[in-house]
């Protein structure tokens, strides 16, 4: 082989990756550092309407903002809702972005999780046998700690951030109501065919509602940076058609939930499963979007207009 | 009657004969097509008044592969 | 392993390592058919069981029929072996959809019980490596092709992992001598051949390895959503957003399926090994049959030779017999997909244009030398009637729902020139669509100007490490979050 060939490889992917990488954090840092495209329009108006927040992962992105401030707008609701899912978001990744969140001053935020998201990887319990039959989990095993500050870095799509950040370069800064995600339609499919190709292997992880677990730490620290700014929280989990962990867990986690909600005194609400026996889903983990749907939208207003009540008195 | 192979490919798949070489098929010669390509069967059985098995015919995969298959029926091909 | 994976990037880069460092033949043979081996098993664990009972039963078998001295013998286990690849293709492929539609037929005649699904996972690759184990049969039998001398290297050219698990399906001739070390243009020696990784080859190889990612990554993938929005629910769209949908997926199916291909022969030819041409700028087919000469040439060519000719060979003068031969061809090239009514229907369109064009050419035998076909205007016009037929097509491929199918293929014939939707899809898909046009562009490029490939990695070091970049950047940049399955995976 021949080392300048190999080296010209190398020099390329580099390049690639210090490009990608400033891109995409550019877009982090630099693109709208004030959350600019959130500003709406209502901002100039006489009376700017208090601001709701949705935050999550692309499993709360099916919630239609557009649907929220129609509702909000026809019942005389004075505010205005915003869904900041991101792709692969979990209180990890979103503690980063917690300091723009605050000083875009929403009145309430309203945060769904995933028990998912707070397994973590079950180290050296890896058998012989088990790499003999998968070595691809032998793969994951042994590069995961090399390939996870990586991951990390990795925004989940990120596709959709390079467009953002071209239609700013071009277009300059626009308010959006779904700024990370785009929000576009998606059809159902039918539930047993999802169900018939789920195979995914979960054995190399477990749940760890501990507080040595980052996920866990983190949640907390949005939670009480959240409070200290006096901004509402809402928390909910969110909906999928197959959770990753066992039934026991999942009720774990409801009741480790629970416990938090008394301790730092916020609502919680439980969806994880409210919606397995519709046929409303585009994957295993996301409800698909377009006017069959609307249920799960429909839920998320009447909590929210439940909780504004409630927040009044 | 002619016993040049080129010529005969040249005519079948309509292209001038200067076009065709040893090099020649389906590859480079866009109207090589599994019609044009039993046309030319034809053409070559009438010329040479030979058969050719199917083991021959899918075994060409260019104008040197059909001069080595005539050479086998003991055709004289003209270079 | 997903080509598109780090897993494989790791992998392919280890072997290339391993081959260049231990230059011993009889190592590197045996070492690549087990990396092979071991690329399959990766993915699909048990099931590589499969692929060597067929290496073993094909290597059998094809040295017995050589040896055979009565035809009898000969026939009998000409037969075995194709027993032995039809029946594993067959029952895991279409034991399910023959299950299903007799139970089809026992609602219809009233039958009370069905008939239990095996669902069985389809293997990896199978309609892949058992049809190019049927051809080294058929050709043995036909008195073509001399056995491999040894199972090493039958096992090698059945395993040989960069085409494997999606073609293009190779051709024993071609490849076997291959392996050997070769003496002069047409000669091979009796000894293995060393692997050296040469820097032609090596930069050919990344050049048409990343072009591949780039048309499967770039293309494809970005591409995809609005095959979906369109086709997964097209009922009531207009006729301008079918045909955005179709050209939609033909794209990305030719990206997502030449971009594989494309890989497969870089990573083949890093190696020292010429692998046909699976496709060659399709979207200029100026005919029914030229599409074939140009789309998935591998598999077709397997069928024309092993099904068609066959067929035609004996009375090729019989129009009507032409007729069935080639629509019963492009069925079993639509079989061969997959299991499902659909994958008939596509071949089974296909078959009818291939039959009409035909017998079109047999009535009107000047008519292709005609001035007007010869000029420019007449070769235009005949590249899009024929682009409009073939696309036409992948609204079968596509849609398993025969509402659906049934809806589009009329929305696609019978325009009905209203717009305010398609504008609305067109907003609603900016990227999708700019990449079409881009698309597009490169095409004629690679049409024009011959092999790209080829091209770009003759250029000069650095122009090339540029040109490298922007693939590479192009792909991170655009990459939709997480790896995507080959389409042809399922096949």
């Amino acid at each position: 082989m021949n080392f300048k060939l190999l080296l010209s490889v190398f020099v390329a992917i580099t390049f690639t990756g210090i490009i990608f990488s400033t891109s995409m954090s550019f877009y982090i840092n630099s693109y709208d550092p004030d959350w600019y495209g959130l500003l709406s329009n209502n901002s100039l108006d006489s009376t700017p309407k208090e601001k709701i927040f949705l935050l999550g992962s692309s499993t709360v992105y099916s919630v239609n903002s557009t649907f929220v401030n129609n509702y909000f707008a026809k019942n005389d609701v004075n505010y205005e809702f915003f869904n900041l899912a991101d792709m692969s978001d979990s209180p990890k990744k979103r503690i980063h972005s917690i300091s723009n969140i605050i000083s875009n001053n929403p009145a309430i935020v309203i945060y769904g999780i995933d028990v998912g998201d707070f397994r973590t990887e079950i180290k050296n319990e890896i058998s012989l046998e088990e790499i003999i039959i998968h070595p691809k989990n032998f793969f994951l095993y042994q590069f995961e700690d090399f390939m996870e500050p990586i991951r990390d870095k990795i925004p989940g799509s990120p596709k959709d951030r390079s467009l953002l950040t071209i239609k700013y370069f071009l277009f300059g800064p626009q308010p959006h109501h779904h700024p990370f995600i785009n929000f576009y339609e998606t059809s159902v499919t039918p539930t047993h065919e999802l169900k018939l190709n789920f195979n995914d292997n979960f054995e190399s992880k477990k749940l760890d509602l501990s507080d040595e677990n980052e996920e866990i730490k983190s949640l907390k620290v949005i939670i009480n940076e959240l409070k200290k700014n006096n901004i509402k929280l809402i928390l909910f989990t969110a909906p999928k058609l197959i959770q990753e962990v066992s039934d026991s867990d999942i009720q774990f986690f409801e009741k480790t939930l629970l416990t938090y909600s008394n301790e730092y005194n916020f609502p919680v609400y439980f969806l994880h499963d409210k919606y397995v026996e519709l046929e409303i889903w585009r994957d295993s983990q996301h409800v698909a979007i377009n006017n069959d749907t609307q249920i799960y939208t429909e839920n998320m207003t009447e909590i929210l207009l439940k909780e504004i009540k409630n927040f009044a008195i | 009657m002619t016993d040049n192979v080129h010529a005969i490919v040249a005519k079948v798949f309509s292209i001038s004969e200067t076009d065709v070489n040893d090099e020649s098929g389906p590859e480079n010669i866009e109207s090589w097509d599994s019609f044009n390509g039993l046309i030319l069967v034809d053409e070559l059985e009438n010329n040479f008044k030979i058969k050719f098995s199917i083991s021959e015919i899918t075994d060409v995969k260019t104008v040197a592969d059909i001069k080595r298959h005539l050479k086998n029926h003991n055709v004289s091909v003209n270079e | 392993m997903l080509f598109n994976s780090l897993d494989f990037l790791v992998f392919f880069f280890v072997i290339l390592c391993i081959i260049s460092f231990f230059k011993f033949r009889r190592f590197q043979h045996l070492f690549l058919i087990f990396s092979s081996l071991f690329f399959l098993y990766y993915t699909d664990n048990y099931l590589v069981t499969l692929l060597i009972f067929t290496i073993l039963l094909h290597f059998y078998v094809g040295r017995e029929i050589y040896n055979s001295q009565t035809i009898i013998r000969k026939k009998i286990f000409f037969v075995i072996g194709l027993i032995g690849s039809i029946g594993v293709l067959g029952f895991f492929k279409y034991t399910d959809f023959v299950i299903s539609q007799l139970n089809v037929f026992g609602t219809i005649i009233d039958l009370n019980s069905e008939i239990p699904l095996l669902n069985l996972a389809l293997p990896i690759g199978i309609s892949f490596y058992t049809f190019q184990s049927m051809s080294y049969i058929i050709d043995i039998y036909r008195g073509s092709l001399k056995p491999s001398k040894t199972l090493k290297e039958y096992a090698f050219f059945v395993a040989f992992f960069p085409p494997l698990v999606a073609g293009p399906i190779l051709r024993a001739s071609e490849f076997l001598p291959q392996l050997r070390e070769k003496i002069s243009q047409n000669e091979v020696s009796q000894k293995l051949k060393l692997f050296v990784i040469t820097n032609t080859n090596l930069k050919f190889g990344i050049t048409l390895m990343s072009i591949g990612f780039f048309k499967k990554m770039f293309f494809s993938d970005n591409i995809g959503p609005i095959v979906n929005n369109i086709f997964s629910n097209p009922l009531g769209l207009e006729s301008f957003s079918i045909m955005i949908g179709t050209i939609a997926f033909g794209i990305q199916l030719y990206c997502d399926f030449s971009g594989y291909s494309d890989i497969a022969i870089g990573a083949a030819a890093i190696l020292g090994f010429k692998i046909p041409l699976n496709f060659n700028k399709p979207f200029f087919a100026s005919s029914p049959s030229d599409f074939w000469t140009r789309w998935h040439i591998s598999l077709s060519t397997w069928v024309r030779d092993y099904l068609y000719y066959p067929l035609v060979f004996k009375n090729r003068k019989s129009e009507g017999l032409v007729f069935i031969s080639l629509i019963i061809s492009m069925l079993l090239m639509g079989i061969w997909h997959g299991a499902s009514w659909n994958f008939l229907i596509w071949g089974g369109i296909h078959g009818l244009f291939l039959a009409c064009y035909t017998i079109l050419r047999k009535k009107f035998p000047t008519a292709s030398s005609n001035k007007f076909f010869k000029s420019k205007i007449g070769k235009i016009s005949s590249i899009l009637v024929t682009q409009y037929l073939i696309f036409f097509t992948f609204i079968a491929f596509w849609m398993k729902d025969f509402d659906h199918m049934a809806y589009a293929m009329k929305k696609y014939v019978l325009l009905d020139f209203s717009t305010a939707g398609t504008i609305e899809i067109i907003r609603d898909n900016e990227l999708p669509i700019l990449l079409m046009i881009l698309f597009m562009i490169l095409h004629f490029i690679s049409y024009k100007k011959g092999n790209i490939a080829e091209r770009i990695s003759k250029l000069k070091i650095h122009y090339w490490t540029s040109i490298l970049f922007i693939f590479f950047l192009s792909i991170a940049i655009f990459y939709v979050g997480s790896a995507r399955e080959f389409i042809y995976f399922q096949f």
